[in-house]
């Protein structure tokens, strides 16, 4: 009895090993080292970005955590749903660990404050979420800093995709994640997880 | 209330319930009919949902990424782009942050089919994808964001299922960088089918650090038409006939998002009516050249009945390359497509303009329906000085 224990127990030891053996050798990228240039946080740092609760936000207030960016609008009627089936219960999982979700609205003339309040009570935000809302040149900018589309070509209209954009503790993007896509939300939790530990 | 009754009410419960899902499910169009299908038999793992990926070093001193893909069902006739889909996205080698060169595609399909068609005949296309956005940001080359015709790499269709980039040349990718791998079902030919299938895809690749290639670039070129938006084409009188009827697909045209120089809607997806005819669009504007380049990769993709497809130099009135197409000829479908794989390479000119040029017989006694485009691969010297850079 004794020895079929131990060789459950060495088995179950082995495959913690392996499996973590398989995270640790995982190489994540880095894709875009931006966030720390210094003309770059000046000028962000200097942007005036506020949350749903009213509140100034620095980005760079959150450099201690992992963050996971999108763009989204309060009345998107077909991909914002969706995207937040899946940013919802992330979010959750995540509420007790160092990672951020951070969504920028792209149509604040629309989306003030209130609004933005309101949305976030509607799908029950927790303390890790926040809806921001800056102007559009200051969205522009940080679309552009966050490797996002906003824009269709040369047309003026804004839309957004389906990605999301993970920084790690250094503000350096790890990776962009079609969260509408199953295989790229495995990836996005399996990188959240390693970057954690690190 | 009885046990009996309870149970009763239950069945009737239950077979409403039954009735309107079905009659949701036979709304749907044939494409989201065959997701949702497809989805429920993985999810029940009445068919295999999974993919398997292992690599191997070939004889050669390259290496070879073997996937194999999820089980799908074929149970009915699957025109061209209607036929159910496996798609899964992968990184090459996650524990490595290396540049790979892809030198080449393979695909097979395994069938259980019981008939004399062969198992790439059910193959209708393959598509490799890679990570635009991550891509070209990786590379510090983020102005060409969003500026890729088409986010596939390589595109196989029936008639053309082993494809390779010439010798010394490749596109390079990042080992954990993310690509998308699938293809679509096409069943032209067999009748009431029950059989399941999967494919086999082979990347072929190489490892930067172990050899250096010289990188290529792809524009995709469509041959585009003007079609008619009230459908109302008189096929017997070619001469005034400038435009084609427009393959209509779930109740709309099935058009470019585009118009030509005259401001005439376009499509790349056209209907042919019986007997031989020749269509030519210009493609000047898909190659968008700022400089002379050399085009090292031609891969051509036709519907059956075409004949050929060219790309040719107007201004020289010259064929640059013609892709000859077989046919089979005892049923209908793709035996053959050529490619065009050259070191050399041909050059091509910002000042020239390049037009396609595909001849088709429809032997049939109606209308089918047609498309004809190219995947070129042309050196891409920016990306070669970036990468003596990074390296």
């Amino acid at each position: 009895m004794i020895s079929s224990n131990f060789k459950i127990f060495y088995f179950a030891l082995c495959l913690g090993v392996i499996s973590c053996n398989q995270n640790q050798s995982k190489k994540i990228p880095v894709i875009s080292s931006k966030f720390q240039n210094l003309e770059v946080k000046k000028e962000l740092e200097g942007m005036d970005i506020r949350s749903h609760l009213n509140k100034k936000v620095n980005l760079y207030n959150f450099s201690d955590k992992l963050q996971l960016i999108n763009f989204f609008f309060v009345s998107c009627p077909t991909i914002c749903p969706a995207m937040e089936n899946e940013l919802t219960p992330l979010a959750r999982e995540y509420k007790e660990k160092d990672v951020i979700f951070l969504s920028f609205t792209i149509n604040p003339e629309s989306d003030d404050i209130e609004s933005l309040n309101i949305h976030a009570k509607k799908i029950k935000s927790g303390q890790n979420r926040l809806f921001l809302r800056t102007n559009k040149n200051n969205i522009e900018k940080l679309a552009s800093l966050y490797l996002a589309q906003i824009k269709n070509g040369e047309d003026k209209f804004f839309y957004h995709t389906s990605q999301v954009v993970l920084l790690d503790k250094s503000m350096k993007i790890r990776g962009l994640y079609d969260i509408l896509n199953k295989d790229e939300v495995d990836l996005l939790e399996e990188d959240i997880e390693i970057l954690l530990k690190n | 209330m009885t046990k009996v009754s309870k149970y009763k009410i239950l069945i009737i419960i239950l077979g409403i319930i039954i009735i309107v899902l079905l009659i949701f499910y036979y709304s749907l169009p044939p494409v989201k009919r065959n997701i949702a299908k497809q989805k429920i038999l993985h999810t029940t793992h009445l068919l295999n949902p999974d993919w398997s990926k292992s690599i191997i070093k070939s004889n050669d001193g390259g290496y070879v990424a073997n996937f194999t893909s999820s089980t799908l069902l074929v149970d009915g006739i699957y025109p061209s782009m209607l036929g159910p889909t496996a798609y899964k996205t992968f990184l090459l080698d996650d524990r490595e942050d290396e540049i790979y060169w892809i030198t080449g595609l393979e695909v097979g399909a395994n069938t259980n089919q019981k008939t004399q068609n062969k198992s790439s005949d059910f193959i209708c296309h393959v598509n490799l994808y890679h990570s635009e956005v991550e891509h070209y940001a990786r590379m510090q080359m983020e102005d060409r964001i969003n500026n890729d015709q088409a986010p596939q790499l390589i595109t196989l269709t029936k008639g053309d299922l082993d494809f390779s980039f010439p010798e010394g040349f490749g596109f390079p990718i990042f080992s954990n960088e993310k690509i998308l791998l699938g293809g679509q079902v096409l069943n032209l030919n067999h009748k009431n089918p029950l059989f399941t299938i999967n494919y086999d895809f082979k990347i072929k690749f190489e490892k930067n650090k172990e050899k250096r290639l010289k990188p290529l670039y792809t524009r995709y070129a469509v041959l585009a038409l003007p079609y008619d938006l009230t459908d109302e084409i008189d096929y017997d009188n070619q001469i005034t006939n400038d435009k084609v009827r427009c393959v209509i697909l779930e109740g709309e045209h099935h058009g470019l998002n585009s118009k030509n120089k005259q401001g005439q809607p376009i499509t790349a997806f056209w209907k042919v009516p019986p007997g031989k005819h020749i269509y030519r669009s210009n493609i000047t504007s898909f190659l968008a050249l700022d400089t002379i380049v050399t085009l090292h990769k031609i891969n051509s993709h036709v519907h059956p009945f075409a004949n050929s497809l060219a790309l040719r130099d107007i201004t020289i009135d010259s064929t640059l390359f013609k892709s000859v197409v077989t046919n089979y000829k005892d049923k209908i479908g793709l035996d053959k497509i050529t490619s065009f794989a050259s070191q050399k390479g041909i050059k091509l000119y910002p000042n020239h303009l390049y037009e396609l040029v595909e001849e088709v017989d429809n032997t049939t006694d109606s209308e089918i329906e047609m498309m004809g485009s190219m995947f070129l691969y042309f050196y891409d010297y920016k990306l070669d000085r970036i990468l003596d850079s990074i390296n």
